[in-house]
């Protein structure tokens, strides 16, 4: 079953002489509980790509659909609600709250929301990521390992269609990367979420079954590996 | 709390630098919030306790013949709280030698009365009288008879005045033919000293007793003040009450009342259909509101930078709370949670700090005691508490909204990346600062160019600064303007007319008394006169050539609206003195015109005209422009009336001939017209005896002659006003051996001099506070603006000292910025300064050199060097923590 759908996206910054195109006509289609990875060269458009599937960045033409919606058309309100339960940003440089501790942070999408958090979910999110004993510490008291942690940890709370992570590995050494890449697969194993995550790691990359390459705001390859499960 | 509140808390508390630095501006616009809120409000409500005192506590009178059988009526009427009365005046004759004060008129008063009108706050010894046959006794009765005290019991024969037969009223004025018709006998029970002194005009000396309603007869004329359950009926009520009393209406519509109109505007209670009320209030309603959008509208300016410092120092934060979900509508709230959060404290401490404030202002102004004769009493409470609190949330609100709008419609992706760059700093286009590096090298450049990069964060600091500085250069250069041109055009009174002397008892002068006052020690000239207004209709063909020409005839004249000759059936009305100069002064005025007096000493003799008025589109202070008015020759003949204005109509006119003796263009110094008004001079007794055949008012009006006299003081001394006031004393001493206080009065330019300092003084405080306060919050903002900009380019600092800049080229640049960025205000401020200057050189018609020497050079000089010194001083405390920099650290380090 499709869960997301792009067409004809196109990213341009600036005008005239100075435009540059991040993206350009690009088309593509995901199913649900794909683990899929993106990888391309520094400046291919593929942070760009996935800020615009994470609602945190509007094309400036196509349309984008996730289950049917077309985020691309949502008001303001709209879209910080779809960013909330619909899909889970993981970033390269975790981007918590400095100055929430752990619980919080984790929490923080259903507390905007001002829903009472599921305490068994939560639980379960924490003792799986191994977080249970750093509910109150404050994320400049982690390692980057537990902060990318607890950022996943943030992410899955809603329990969204989609998990959109942005070269998660990036600021991790060897040991926390792998560890990272497994909780992400798990996720996508265990939940059955779609899981996008960009790279420019090779290793990491083939850990998906699906790899699309972009290069110059253009899809160059979508292919199939024979990615670990 | 919710999470966002939470979050933004701590936030709050983890930045205390910026959150010291809102609170401060917080405070400071609080501060300046209550002051005026406090000084408006105790303005509001002494205005109202002044007007009770002043007035009394009344909603309406019934200013028609009202009588004692009305009182029942009056007393039973639903909406009528309370009925003041006062009953008809007794007259009693003194056993006097004095012929001026024959009697004693007294009328009571009921109890009502004496507690809410303002007679009770003149008592001066005593009580209020509670019981029939009690008086509160006029304090010029104990001065005439020093063997009064309170308590005595005083009888006299009571009766009527009586002038060929006809019953005189009590208050009437003196006539020597009168006579007094005894009725019976009354005794009164002093038992208060009351500070009333009237003019001997009327012969009497005053008392006001006690009245018990049910004592008035119903026939008894009675004078009736109410006061209406709710006031706001008063227009709706009192004619109600007039019409159920049977009264009968004017030729429009309306019934005899009187109302305390000014002290009902002042709850806004205005009479029905007054368009022009009602455009008073709502321009007063309209000018309270701009005034408060104003005064929101300049903190919103000087505040709303800080909250955008702030913003921009969690803008990562912010994106990734939108990332995560956060609605752009719940990023707002947080930025405006942090303003409220951030109020918390500067509120109280504000409104505290505004209360002291106005508390020392209203200590000043209480102590320049010659500025009021009542001390303003400070309220402040409620009234004043409330509209700073919401002025204060208003002010925050809006300071916030401006960048909580701004970072909320950014996205995400776009906050957190600019989270990450130190702030936002404009993409400028490369400015080519040639100049700069010409003269100051690249240092220089790179202070320039970090001011453009960072001009819209140092707006506010700079507006605020110049705001300051334009409000107290420009108060101060009005003020000097003022002073330059009262040095450059002297007041002519203050030559002339050092002291007048009024007589107001509307008998002839004592003769005696201007002897005497005449060659009183220190007393170098002295002229007495009268002057008294009659009408001259003229002709449009009476107009001299100049009027015609400047004016467009007297039809020019009367279509311009402002000057006071009006047409009637084709002719106009000027108004003409006649002014009757003692016999000496008129004599040394003829020999300075070079006029023989002797003719016009004669009972019939000519008058001399002067036939000149002000060029009202040439005059100014500087160029005195005259014209002719009149076309008439010496020999003509000039036909007055008494009947000078609409109301003289009710008391008869008269009308007479004078022959135009000698035409002028002198008047005696210490006399001015204002526009297309005149005179004719004659000697006194001349106008004296023509006066026998006015009516009352313009005979008594004659009596009282004026007396100008000029001292030895030498002027532009020291000693001037001193010597003065000293003449001046001793011409009242002189006075009072021959009338009583209340029938003359005696002013001198010390009174006036001290009043006018005192004014500027007052004026100078409250300029300086305002300014100072607007200084303050200036240099607050720059301090805070500078040190949380310089914090924020640390690995700016970082990258220029690892690329091998020394500590003193940091240090050299910081200090340019910190110069470039004082001069700002001051370069801002040149062409509106200049405006001002211009405007006020020009409504004073004084030249520039004129004004130099009254220049505020040391208030503007002290002020550039405060701004340049916060300003400047702010960047080497800066530079100082710069320089205690780790350079791998600082380049290394996140923002956040």
């Amino acid at each position: 079953m499709e869960l997301l759908r792009c067409e004809n996206i196109t990213k341009t910054y600036g005008s005239g002489a100075a435009q540059v195109t991040a993206l350009s006509h690009l088309n593509l289609s995901i199913h649900k509980g794909e683990f899929v990875a993106i990888v391309g060269t520094s400046g291919s458009g593929k942070s760009t790509l996935l800020h615009m599937l994470g609602g945190v960045d509007r094309p400036t033409e196509g349309h984008i659909y996730i289950e049917d919606t077309d985020i691309s058309a949502l008001s303001e309100e709209e879209l910080a609600v779809f960013r909330r339960r619909k899909v889970g940003l993981i970033y390269q440089f975790y981007n918590l709250i400095p100055t929430l501790n752990v619980r919080k942070n984790i929490l923080l999408p259903m507390l905007l929301d001002n829903r009472r958090p599921d305490e068994a979910r939560f639980r379960e999110i924490v003792e799986t990521l191994g977080l249970a004993d750093r509910l109150t510490h404050l994320p400049g008291e982690l390692s980057g390992g537990q902060q990318q942690r607890v950022a996943i940890a943030r992410s899955l709370i809603y329990r969204p269609a989609l998990l959109l992570a942005d070269e998660p590995t990036g600021n991790l050494d060897r040991k926390n990367s792998e560890e990272t890449v497994a909780l992400l697969k798990l996720s996508n194993q265990k939940y059955g979420q779609t899981v996008l995550l960009i790279t420019h790691d090779e290793n990491i990359a083939l850990e998906a079954p699906r790899i699309i390459t972009i290069e110059d705001g253009k899809i160059l390859r979508d292919e199939v590996s024979g990615g670990a499960k | 709390m919710n999470i966002l509140q939470e979050y933004t808390l701590d936030f709050v508390k983890r930045n205390r630098r910026s959150s010291i630095a809102i609170m401060v501006a917080l405070l400071l616009t609080v501060t300046m919030l209550s002051g005026l809120s406090g000084f408006f409000w105790t303005m509001y409500t002494d205005n109202i306790r002044l007007e009770l005192l002043e007035n009394g506590n009344w909603h309406g009178e019934l200013f028609d013949d009202t009588y004692g059988q009305d009182l029942e009526q009056i007393e039973n009427y639903a909406s009528v709280e309370a009925v003041m009365v006062k009953g008809p005046w007794q007259v009693s004759r003194l056993e006097s030698d004095n012929p001026r004060r024959q009697y004693l008129i007294m009328r009571g008063a009921n109890r009502e009365y004496w507690e809410s009108m303002p007679e009770k706050n003149l008592i001066i010894e005593g009580r209020v009288p509670s019981a029939e046959g009690e008086i509160a006794l006029s304090k010029q009765y104990f001065d005439a008879y020093p063997e009064t005290k309170l308590g005595d019991v005083l009888t006299f024969p009571t009766g009527e005045r009586l002038l060929n037969g006809d019953v005189r009223d009590p208050s009437d004025a003196f006539s020597e033919n009168e006579t007094f018709r005894q009725t019976g006998t009354v005794s009164y029970t002093v038992v208060a000293k009351w500070d009333i002194a009237t003019s001997s005009m009327v012969p009497a000396y005053t008392a006001l007793g006690y009245l018990e309603n049910s004592a008035v007869q119903p026939d008894e004329m009675i004078t009736v003040y109410l006061r209406f359950h709710n006031m706001r009926d008063t227009y709706r009520e009192l004619p109600a009450l007039a019409a159920s009393l049977g009264w009968e209406t004017d030729e429009y519509g309306r019934y005899s009342l009187k109302y305390n109109s000014p002290y009902l505007a002042r709850f806004l209670i205005l009479p029905p259909n007054s368009k022009m009320d009602i455009k008073g209030v709502s321009g007063t309603a309209a000018f309270v509101l701009v005034f408060a959008a104003m005064v929101i509208g300049l903190f919103v300016l000087i505040i709303h930078n800080a909250f955008a410092l702030s913003v921009n120092m969690r803008l990562s934060q912010l994106g990734i709370l939108a990332s995560i979900g956060a609605s752009p509508k719940q990023i707002r709230k947080s930025v405006v949670y942090e303003g409220f959060f951030l109020l918390l404290i500067p509120l109280p401490l504000g409104i505290l700090c505004g209360w002291a404030f106005d508390k020392l202002i209203f200590q000043l102004i209480n102590n320049m005691s010659s500025l009021r004769a009542e001390e303003v009493i400070f309220t402040f409470g409620l009234p004043a508490i409330l509209p700073t609190a919401l002025l204060a949330f208003v002010t925050v609100w809006f300071s916030a909204l401006i960048p909580a709008k701004r970072v909320s419609k950014m996205s995400p992706v776009e906050a957190i990346r600019q989270g990450g760059d130190g702030g936002k700093i404009k993409r400028i286009r490369e400015k080519k600062h040639s100049l700069m590096q010409k003269f100051f090298g690249i240092t220089g450049e790179l202070a320039s160019n970090a001011l453009t990069a960072r001009k819209k964060s140092y707006r506010a600091a700079t507006i605020s600064f110049t705001m300051a500085f334009l409000t107290l250069t420009s108060f101060q250069v009005i003020l000097s303007c003022q002073l330059a041109s009262e040095a450059v055009f002297p007041n002519q009174k203050e030559e002339y007319q050092q002291i007048t002397f009024y007589l107001l008892d509307g008998q002839p002068a004592n003769e005696a008394l201007l002897q005497r006052m005449r060659r009183a020690e220190g007393v170098q000239s002295a002229v007495f006169f009268s002057e008294t207004p009659h009408a001259l209709w003229v002709s449009a063909e009476m107009a001299s050539d100049s009027v015609e020409q400047v004016m467009g005839g007297f039809q020019g004249i009367v279509d311009a609206g402002k000057y006071s000759p009006i047409e009637q059936n084709g002719l106009y009305r000027l108004t003409v003195y006649t002014t009757g100069l003692d016999g000496k002064s008129f004599d040394e005025y003829c020999k300075s015109i070079g006029e023989e007096p002797a003719p016009y000493h004669e009972e019939n003799g000519p008058v001399i005209f002067y036939n000149r008025t002000i060029d009202p589109i040439k005059y100014s202070k500087r160029n005195q422009a005259y014209m002719e008015l009149l076309k008439v020759r010496e020999g003509d003949t000039l036909h007055l009336s008494t009947k000078a204005y609409e109301s003289d109509s009710d008391d008869g006119a008269y009308e007479f001939d004078l022959t135009i003796g000698r035409i002028t263009d002198v008047l005696p110094r210490f006399q001015s017209f204002s526009s297309f008004t005149t005179c004719v001079l004659m000697p006194y007794d001349r106008l004296q005896k023509l006066s026998e055949h006015f009516y009352e008012r313009r005979k008594l009006n004659v009596n009282n002659i004026k007396g100008i006299f000029v001292t030895d003081a030498q002027r532009d001394t020291d000693g001037f006003y001193d010597r003065v006031l000293e003449v001046s004393s001793s011409l009242t001493g002189i006075a009072n051996e021959y009338y009583g206080s209340s029938d003359f009065e005696i002013i001198n330019v010390k009174e006036r001099h001290d009043s006018r300092e005192n004014g500027y003084v007052l004026m100078k405080l409250i300029v300086n506070c305002i300014s100072g306060l607007l200084m303050v919050i200036g240099m607050a903002n720059v301090w805070s603006t500078i040190m949380n900009n310089l914090a924020q380019r640390r690995r700016e600092f970082a990258m220029l000292r690892s690329m091998g800049m020394p500590p003193k080229g940091i240090r050299k640049m910081l200090l340019m910025e910190g110069v470039f960025f004082a001069f700002t205000p001051l370069l801002l401020s040149v062409v509106p300064f200049a405006g001002v200057l211009a405007a006020f050189l020009y409504l004073n018609e004084i030249t520039l050199w004129e004004f130099l020497p009254f220049a505020p050079f040391g208030v503007t000089a002290l002020f550039i060097a405060l701004l340049f010194a916060s300003t400047v001083g702010a960047y080497v405390v800066g530079e100082r923590n710069i320089r205690k920099l780790d350079i791998v650290s600082a380049l290394k380090e996140d923002r956040i």
